[in-house]
């Protein structure tokens, strides 16, 4: 969902971008049309296709180049998940519900204190939490991690899968390393009401097929 | 730019972006601070020490916590979150961190501060080794930006010992 | 998105021809077809646009370093935001000091159609006409 929003908000900068190009364009296609007037339909059919496929490569242009900075920054930041939206308030007064976090996953060991993003066996939405056991072993490496949430009372282990008292590394997605306030309301508008997504993605459609610049 | 819907368009993303350049540069000021912070915990008792059924030892110790972290607030800062923990080593296990107390340090008028309590997690071991442990206790504070970059760092208290029979 | 000199030419010369069949169709479609704001009118509006609110974003985060306060920083870059809508979006006059003459459509019906070839000497007519 949030890739809609991330999708929506290219859209209008590249609109301004290609204004100048797709107005050009159209001139010259309007000029042709009142030179061809009275003869045949289907060049002033053809032309019509042709804008169209115009808007439709430009659209498609931009989801592209949105799916493309996704995939990018996923692997930059070597997270699944580069950009979460807080949903819960556990981690209150840190981050509220609707904040965006920035998530980076290093190979660093994890340690006490860290604000990880992790996903339990069974629950498909991420958990975003603070770090606060480890006990790494001596042979292997591997960490065994008990999470809280700064605004519960108690620790974690009612959240994991049943009988799972650690989290290992393979369940971190990444840590949280930057944020940003507010900007990731649209994104839960989106998911708890998704008739709003609809709404947005059917204007979007409707506004480039008909917009005339 | 020949209608209100462009000039509205237009100002809206331009005002937007200048915003993020704002934040972003709110965000690098905060390197500009230079933090001193300082910290002292004192053990003033161990309440208990027992090894619990299923093999593991826990301990339950009275701490008292003081510290100054006044500098590390700037006009980014949300908040400060602080921690308290012990950590040791074991045969089995090269690193444990558990953490023994926490708060919130919402403003700088409260980041001098000092606390006297128990320890608000279990310090609970995996497997028997804390007879007579050596460990270090270490207060971690993690700034919360208002926006941008956090950053966290640590003060490291060595020299505190558990004793060495159950109590 | 800049509005550069070269480009106000081309675009005066095709938004005529443009203009001229709307107005031709004005009546079927029902649309008013006018522009109120003219192509230096546009461009001055963009550079005013960007000078508002850059001097209100520089002055917003010194003010607000200096005072320590981040709640100062974004009122004062919320009132350069609302300043910048009050001038930029609504159709001022001043922004239409150097209005361009179309012709009307009954003259349009009048002379012929040109052909694409002397659109460059369109192009020169209607820039000597600013």
């Amino acid at each position: 969902m949030l890739k809609v929003s991330f999708f929506f908000f290219l859209r209008c900068g590249f609109r301004n971008l290609n204004q100048r190009e797709k107005k050009t364009s159209k001139g010259r296609g309007r000029e042709r049309k009142m030179g061809w007037i009275g003869e045949t339909m289907d060049s002033i059919r053809s032309l019509q296709i042709r804008q169209v496929l115009n808007q439709a490569v430009s659209l498609g242009m931009i989801v592209t180049s949105a799916l493309i900075i996704w995939k990018g920054l996923m692997c930059i930041t070597g997270s699944e998940s580069p950009v979460v939206v807080v949903l819960s308030g556990s981690m209150e007064p840190g981050f509220k519900r609707g904040d965006i976090l920035f998530l980076h996953m290093s190979k660093d060991p994890i340690r006490a204190g860290e604000i990880v993003v992790f996903n339990v066996d069974g629950r498909e939405i991420p958990i975003v939490h603070r770090v606060i056991k480890v006990h790494e072993r001596q042979d292997t490496g591997e960490v065994d991690v008990l999470t809280k949430g700064d605004n519960n009372f108690g620790d974690d282990r009612l959240l994991y899968a049943h009988g799972q008292l650690w989290l290992q590394k393979h369940h971190i997605m990444g840590r949280a390393v930057g944020f940003l306030p507010y900007v990731g309301w649209v994104t839960i508008i989106m998911t708890e009401k998704p008739i709003i997504k609809y709404v947005l993605i059917g204007a979007l459609g409707l506004l480039v097929i008909t917009s005339k610049e | 730019m020949h209608s209100f819907g462009y000039r509205a368009n237009a100002l809206l993303t331009f005002a937007v972006t200048i915003l993020a350049i704002l934040c972003a540069f709110a965000s690098l000021s905060d390197n500009l601070n230079v933090p001193n912070p300082s910290a002292h915990v004192q053990v003033l008792s161990i309440n208990w020490f027992q090894k619990q059924p299923n093999g593991n030892d826990e301990v339950s110790l009275t701490l008292n916590v003081s510290a100054d972290l006044q500098s590390m607030f700037t006009w980014n800062t949300k908040q400060v979150f602080v921690f308290l923990a012990a950590e040791y080593e074991t045969p089995q296990n090269s690193l444990n961190q558990v953490s023994l107390w926490d708060g919130i340090i919402p403003s700088k008028e409260h980041a001098k501060f000092w606390t006297h309590t128990a320890n608000k997690y279990r310090f609970i071991d995996q497997g028997s080794n804390l007879r007579g442990k050596e460990f270090n206790l270490t207060l971690h504070w993690h700034v919360m930006p208002k926006t941008g970059k956090m950053f966290a760092d640590k003060i490291v208290m060595t020299g505190y010992r558990l004793p060495d029979e159950y109590r | 998105m800049t509005v550069d000199d070269e480009s106000i030419d081309l675009k005066a010369g095709l938004t005529l021809v443009h203009t001229v069949e709307a107005h031709s169709r004005t009546k079927q479609i029902g649309l008013s077809y006018t522009l109120p704001m003219d192509w230096q009118g546009q461009k001055q509006a963009e550079l005013l646009m960007q000078i508002i609110l850059g001097v209100f974003a520089v002055a917003a985060f010194v003010v607000g370093y200096s005072m320590g306060s981040f709640q100062t920083m974004l009122l004062i870059y919320a009132g350069g935001v609302g300043l910048t809508t009050l001038f930029i979006v609504p159709n001022w006059p001043f922004f239409n000091r150097h209005p361009l003459n179309w012709l009307d459509p009954v003259e349009v019906e009048r002379h012929p159609k040109p052909k694409p070839q002397p659109l460059t000497s369109k192009k020169k007519s209607s820039s000597k006409h600013k």
